[in-house]
């Protein structure tokens, strides 16, 4: 049977939705434009500054969205007593750095506003990690701390935020070498540079890159940081997760709005980006309001139309004359279709589209 | 199977040989042909040619797990891949370069000729310098040569062809080397490999 991109996305994004649904999350759909003002505002927040502007009839300057996180927090109803769960599937309009061009990006995404804590942080990692595997039974995800990845820069002596933003990319991109530069001019110790390139080495193992994490928890809030962070991979581990989890300091998020936990996923057809990415995101959910937590993570499905499609388009070309009674070629066509075909009819063998058989209405009991 | 971003050239057929002597010989590659696929099942690995510009376009897309290419391209490109390892050769630096006697005229912009005109922008960004890029592909010394451009921004080596032209270097802005990069997503799946790979170049 055909695989197309499109079938293949809705068949993911379909499962997702199940996934959340028997989770008790509620799904939320944005039927209406939000002002541009709200993305603007939080332009750092957003992959990209671009946003597609259109003046509604009240002249007010609104927005194809770039992103359903905001709208989601913005409209929230959560406090430190209320919980709130959805989650979303929702095309979102992005300028791809690449080409240039606005895109429409196919998200399903989910966010737990509210009261956080352990248990609140499993589900949805767990929740994440359960929707990679929807979408292949090979995928890894990573994690990292943001809080504590800043609070180490700051510990080990890196004031100029110039420096750290410099340190943060070198980190991001493994790139030890230039990593070791730009640390020794900053006046960090040969010691704490080695740690700290440390980071970012590839551990299969989390608990070997935990160890490494620990050698530059200097403070209590560091270690309350790593601590957080061992708790969740081990709740992971038990929960049989255990070959598909990493720790790895190299994913660097915006530190305006994470402040936590912070993961991103992958699978081995995707070799462009990763296909999910979420975290802990506090700040900027207490931008809107002050005193709840925010977790959640977005999921590129869009990404899944890319890898090859091996099936043939059409299972059979069914050929048909003028002769035939068009109730018969119908009935045909789907006595065939009920079998799992997928059946196109043609007065003949058309050009361009792969198939694996041919029937013809001879073929017929009729 | 390991898929490797050659860049054609000199420093494609170095790094090729120092893969070669890690375990990963492809002889095909050496001999004289047009063809830009090179493949080894029993090495497990396939070697791509391609312009020197697009290595680093071929393993951010995960058409090639690793490539190398200079940190010029790197930073021209801002190429989302793992910047694994400083090779330490192809080594030059990226500079600013005027004629003999150049006076800089502070009250208007700059004019700047380049085939980097990312790495021109931020770099006089960071100076608060307004500029006017002048986008060249070659012979970037011609350009304040013919009153084009009042500076160049480009990659000097020894530094000859700028002397030879009646141009010298004003500042460095950047020193460049050859660099190994891996896709992002090929090294979650395959980081013992690459990794590997990383650990016994360093050695060689």
């Amino acid at each position: 049977m055909a695989d197309s991109a499109l079938l293949r996305e809705d068949k993911v994004r379909a499962s997702l939705c199940k996934l959340y649904e028997a989770c008790g999350y509620r799904a939320f759909r944005m039927r209406k434009f939000e002002e541009y003002s709200l993305y603007l505002e939080n332009q750092s927040f957003l992959t990209s500054k671009y946003a597609i502007t259109f003046n509604d009839l009240d002249g007010r300057l609104l927005a194809l969205k770039p992103d359903v996180t905001l709208s989601i927090v913005k409209h929230s109803k959560a406090d430190e007593k209320v919980t709130e769960k959805l989650y979303y599937a929702e095309s979102v309009y992005r300028v791809d750095k690449r080409t240039r061009e606005y895109k429409e990006i196919h998200q399903v995404g989910l966010e737990l506003l509210g009261r956080v804590d352990d248990v609140s942080l499993m589900e949805v990692a767990s929740l994440a990690l359960r929707s990679l595997e929807e979408m292949d039974s090979h995928y890894v995800m990573e994690f990292s701390h943001m809080g504590f990845l800043s609070g180490v820069l700051e510990s080990i002596g890196v004031d100029s935020e110039a420096r750290r933003k410099e340190l943060l990319e070198c980190m991001g991109a493994k790139n030890s070498a230039d990593l070791e530069l730009i640390a020794k001019a900053a006046g960090v110790s040969d010691n704490d540079i080695e740690s700290l390139a440390a980071l970012t080495k590839y551990c299969t193992d989390y608990r070997e890159a935990l160890a490494n994490a620990k050698a530059l928890a200097v403070t209590k809030e560091l270690e309350q940081q790593i601590n957080d962070l061992e708790n969740l991979m081990t709740y992971l581990d038990k929960a049989g997760f255990a070959e598909h989890i990493m720790i790895d300091f190299s994913i660097v998020s915006d530190l305006d709005y994470y402040n936590g936990i912070i993961f991103r996923g992958y699978i081995p057809k995707v070799k462009h980006q990763y296909v999910l990415s979420g975290g802990r995101y506090d700040k900027l959910a207490n931008k809107f309001h002050p005193h709840i937590g925010a977790l959640g993570f977005a999921i590129y499905v869009s990404e899944l139309a890319y890898p090859k499609n091996e099936n043939a388009d059409v299972d059979v070309i069914l050929l048909y004359s003028d002769a035939d009674d068009p109730a018969l070629v119908d009935r045909y066509a789907w006595k065939l279709r009920k079998e799992g075909l997928c059946v196109r009819t043609e007065r003949e063998v058309p050009e361009g589209i792969t198939y694996n058989l041919v029937k013809r209405m001879e073929d017929s009991d009729a | 199977m390991l898929n490797v971003a050659l860049p054609k050239g000199r420093l494609g057929d170095k790094v090729y040989k120092m893969l070669e002597s890690i375990g990963y010989a492809c002889p095909e590659i050496l001999e004289d042909t047009r063809k830009l696929i090179f493949e080894s099942p029993e090495n497990k690995v396939r070697y791509f040619l391609v312009k020197p510009s697009d290595v680093a376009i071929y393993v951010e897309h995960g058409a090639a797990d690793i490539g190398v290419c200079g940190k010029d391209i790197l930073l021209e490109s801002g190429a989302d891949v793992y910047e694994l390892l400083d090779l330490g050769f192809g080594k030059c630096r990226m500079a600013v370069a005027a004629m003999n006697g150049f006076r800089e005229d502070y009250t208007r912009p700059l004019k700047v000729a380049t085939k980097f005109p990312n790495i021109a922008k931020q770099h006089y960004m960071s100076q608060n310098r307004e500029i006017e890029i002048i986008k060249l592909y070659g012979s970037i010394e011609l350009a304040p040569i013919l009153e084009l451009s009042d500076v160049i921004v480009d990659i000097v080596e020894t530094g000859k062809t700028l002397v030879e032209n009646g141009l010298c270097v004003k500042e460095t802005i950047v020193p460049i080397s050859a660099r190994l990069i891996a896709n992002k997503t090929a090294y979650k799946f395959h980081g013992d490999e690459i990794n590997k790979i990383v650990n016994e170049l360093k050695n060689t």
